[in-house]
């Protein structure tokens, strides 16, 4: 046995991966030492799996050799869970990517974990169905990844979020084992819901190889609109508002002024330069009742002070709405050389607080921060723009972001909303967590992981 | 590093730390969807030349073949939402390379010996003329003649593009005296056009004059360099570009008009948009809109599909104005197909130097093409035309590819002298049938 781990790790590797999918060159291990966080670290070995056994095989050989093991899907993440903290080896999921079942009776998709959460869509469009979570990364990003970190998305108000939508998943466990679950067998266990406990694990409990997800049909129509504030407060209030009128819009989202005028800046398409802050607001369902949702929603606009309301007249307007929306953080990270995206989350009723309190914060520390987020879910996302590469600002962004997160919790709020824990937050988990929660949860991923060799570092341990 | 290439490092540490890893690039890069491989796309190119620039990678074989995996779609710069420059990046990382001798030789070469002089280029296109008619031409997919291709390092399924240098095909000593001239514009064909495609320099002479346009064709202009400078020679590219400039500045016009999108996207970038040339580069399909069609068109009665050429559209943002001029012509029905503006994986050399990937790449490409049920594809770009061209003969299917120009030219003119030579070039495909 030769004393280099890489070596004995790569060769036991071999015997049943083909050398093409087993990467060790200094230039890939760059390529896969990173995320969307900028963070990275060098793993000591990638191995590209192509079948849930073979990612078994790597478990096994990672347990012999005592070397950490992170999975990886897009590396789109926003909080570290796919960076290979400490070395090791990296599965990297993305080959296995097929989509094996289309279960019209049962409304239902089976796909490998590797598969791109927008390809999933494409394939359900011609049976009229939509798979719903739809995280902003969703044309890069990884069913496998997007159920690790239980991610969001702009349709999370009405029709929740990713583990909303898991009926089943085949996981391999830091042991190598097996194990294949759905939601139906859960039941009649009557105990241990095993998927409850897997979604959001962020690749610490196991390696997520398949899924089955539930799928809905494609609502026929939608209507958009968006309404003008003179400040960020009264259109948070808006928010409370509209759900008292007793609808739940499909997506309700809330843009400060910051926002608008990078938006604006990067797009040029007529929004309003001066306001406060918008709502962007779509319904969706039958015609009849859209229509009749979409009067209370617009209603209830009015009424909580907005100056003005401009409704989408046809599918070209309500395409720009979301365009406006979707390129909020690109148009704000053209703004400065770093952006700090955060993601903090508190009780809808809390909204107009949380954004208070983040303009008290910008102000305190002279930072420019962008505030946008999915306001049905109470979900922030305050953005930091700035230049990290000057230490006095990196310094100032880091007691920002700490305060922001202090604010969040006293607030009644949680520290992730879609994005996860990884490591980029494991120093707040105090903030919300006592000491023997965190105990409890520490026992539950050692019975699993004794060796402590699944992505090591994040989250928990 | 104090410099990448000519570029101060400074600049090209800036440009890369506008990348926030966002990996929104993926999703865009035809390379990483057939390869899934991090390092064949922007995000982990950016990457590996951050640690290159702080020294934790040497600047090895292995990183410049990465480096190198590219098809200059911008696929991945119109994606990104942070606007990285990623094409200025990777050029100044690629002239990098070259300055250390590691350009594959036989761009090396070919770069040194043959692009520079037009002389060697068009007696290249002869002699492979004669070639091409003796026995490419009709080569079948199973003669083992085809086992010299693999000797060789290129494909055995390689369809040979109608290799000529034909004058009189092109046209060009007979380009019509126009009275009283609507405007004049200098034409630029390009290597395309005149070493595979003369009926793109044909059409393009016939159409501008019957517009009321005096074309220009300065023989003596050579490539336009776009290939050298893309690949980081930027000494040779310089000394290319300097003779073009001398001989496009000699002349007067009222722009430059050209029927290549590389060709058009490198005259307006790096001669026009730096200042060297006093004219103005459009596409052909702006000049056709701008001055307008004759209004006698004759009846085409094509099914015709269009492949967006990356350097066309996400370039020169041209892709409104060619599916305007198909649109108008009589008898056409347009079918868009799906993915049209994606790459067709040829992107010049790449085709040649990774078979593999370029070749997996455009079996989408031909897919959507049947897919469309279109029997005539029309593209802006002679590379685009070469490689998709050999994609459908690979399948044996009864489809036509045209240049917009030619097309144009076919419903001015009609069962013209331009059918007989797209026949006699095997260009045309039986069911098409001209009144």
């Amino acid at each position: 046995m030769s004393l280099n781990p890489k070596l004995n790790v790569k060769r036991d590797l071999s015997r049943f991966v083909e050398p093409s999918r087993i990467l060790a060159e200094p230039a890939d291990l760059i390529c896969y030492s990173y995320d969307a966080t900028r963070m990275e670290s060098m793993p000591l070995i990638v191995v590209r799996a192509r079948s849930t056994q073979e990612v078994s095989n790597v478990m096994r050989v990672a347990n012999n050799h005592r070397v950490s093991v992170t999975p990886r899907g897009a590396a789109t993440g926003l909080s570290g869970g796919s960076i290979p903290l400490k070395g090791g080896i990296v599965i990297d999921m993305t080959l296995m990517d097929r989509i094996l079942d289309i279960d019209l009776d049962n409304l239902r998709v089976t796909v490998e974990s590797g598969t791109v959460t927008n390809s999933v869509n494409v394939a359900l469009a011609r049976f009229g169905l939509i798979y719903p979570p739809d995280p902003s990364s969703h044309l890069a990003s990884t069913i496998g990844g997007n159920i690790a970190e239980n991610a969001g998305g702009l349709r999370g108000l009405k029709y929740g979020v990713t583990g909303d939508y898991v009926y089943g998943l085949e996981v391999v466990l830091p042991d190598g084992t097996v194990i294949k679950t759905t939601k139906d067998e859960q039941m009649s266990l009557g105990s241990f819901d095993l998927i409850r406990l897997l979604i959001g694990s962020e690749g610490t409990f196991g390696v997520i190889t398949k899924a089955v997800l539930d799928v809905r049909p494609d609502p026929v129509t939608r209507k958009s609109a968006l309404a003008v504030f003179d400040d960020l407060r009264q259109a948070s209030g808006s928010v409370n508002a509209i759900i008292s009128y007793g609808v739940i819009p499909a997506t309700l989202e809330i843009m400060d002024n910051v926002t608008i005028r990078a938006v604006e800046e990067f797009l040029k398409i007529g929004l309003p330069m001066e306001a406060g802050a918008i709502l962007l607001v779509e319904v969706d369902g039958d015609g009849d009742s859209v229509q009749w949702e979409f009067d209370r929603v617009t209603a209830a606009i009015k009424k909580s002070g907005s100056s003005d309301l401009k409704i989408a007249e046809d599918d070209s307007e309500r395409e720009n709405l979301w365009t406006a929306r979707r390129a909020a953080l690109s148009a704000l990270s053209r703004v400065k050389p770093s952006t700090i995206l955060e993601d903090a989350t508190v009780p809808r009723s809390r909204l107009a607080d949380l954004v208070n309190e983040v303009e008290m914060i910008s102000r305190k520390y002279g930072l420019i921060i962008g505030n946008f987020g999915h306001a049905g879910d109470g979900n922030m996302h305050p953005t930091i723009l700035t230049d990290l590469r000057i230490d006095a600002e990196a310094k100032k962004v880091e007691m920002a972001v700490e305060e922001i997160f202090s604010a969040t919790i006293k607030l009644g709020g949680t520290l992730s909303g879609e994005h996860g824990i990884g490591f980029a937050k494991v120093k707040f988990i105090p903030l919300e967590f006592t000491s023997s929660d965190i105990d409890v949860m520490r026992r539950i991923k050692l019975t699993l992981d004794p060796n402590n060799i699944l992505n090591p570092g994040k989250v928990l341990l | 590093m104090n410099k990448v290439g000519s570029i101060s490092a400074d600049v090209i540490k800036e440009a890369a730390f506008k990348c926030m890893k966002c990996g929104t690039c993926q999703s865009a890069c035809p390379v990483y969807r057939e390869t899934k491989n991090e390092s064949f796309y922007a995000r982990g190119k950016i990457s590996l030349v951050e640690a290159v620039m702080t020294g934790k990678l040497k600047l090895s074989k292995d990183v410049e073949e990465r480096l190198f995996t590219c098809l200059e779609c911008r696929r991945c710069e119109s994606a990104c939402p942070s606007g990285v420059k990623v094409h200025e990046i990777s050029r100044a990382i690629k002239e990098e390379i070259v300055g250390k001798g590691d350009l594959l030789w036989v761009k090396k070469y070919l770069f040194k010996y043959l692009f520079p002089y037009n002389g060697r280029f068009r007696l290249l296109g002869k002699v492979g003329n004669l070639f091409y008619r003796w026995f490419l031409k009709d080569l079948s997919p199973r003669n083992p003649i085809r086992s010299v291709f693999g000797l060789l390092g290129v494909g055995k399924d390689r369809v040979v593009p109608p290799i000529s240098y034909d004058r009189e095909g092109m046209g060009i000593d007979k380009i019509p005296e126009v009275q009283n001239p609507r405007a004049t514009f200098i034409y630029f064909a390009g290597c395309g056009a005149t070493y595979l495609y003369y009926g793109i320099i044909r059409s393009t002479i016939s159409v501008l004059s019957s517009m009321g346009i005096q074309v220009i064709f300065i023989e003596d202009i050579g490539c336009c360099g776009a290939p050298i400078e893309a690949s980081g020679d930027l000494k040779t590219f310089e000394q290319i570009r300097d003779r073009n400039v001398k001989m496009f500045n000699s002349v007067r016009a009222d722009g430059i008009v050209a029927t290549c999108s590389t060709c058009g996207l490198q005259l307006k970038e790096s001669y026009y948009g730096k200042g060297l040339i006093d004219k103005q580069v459009f596409d052909i399909s702006q000049v056709i809109l701008k001055y307008g069609l004759p209004s006698e068109l004759k009846l085409l009665d094509f099914r015709v599909t269009y492949h967006d050429p990356c350097h066309l559209s996400r370039g020169l943002g041209i892709t409104k104005e060619p599916r305007d001029i198909i649109m108008s012509i009589p008898g056409v029905s347009f079918i868009e197909m799906f993915e049209a503006d994606s790459c067709c994986g040829c992107a010049g050399f790449f085709t040649a130097t990774h078979y593999l990937i370029a070749s997996a790449i455009r079996k989408r490409k031909i897919d959507n093409v049947q897919n469309s049920g279109a029997n005539v594809v029309v593209s802006g770009c002679p590379g685009c035309m070469m490689h998709i061209a050999e994609g459908i003969k690979q399948r044996d299917l009864k489809k036509t590819t045209l240049h917009l120009v030619e097309l144009v030219d076919m419903s001015l003119h009609g069962n013209g002298a331009l059918m007989k030579e797209l026949a006699k070039q095997a260009r045309l495909a039986d069911d098409i049938k001209v009144s």
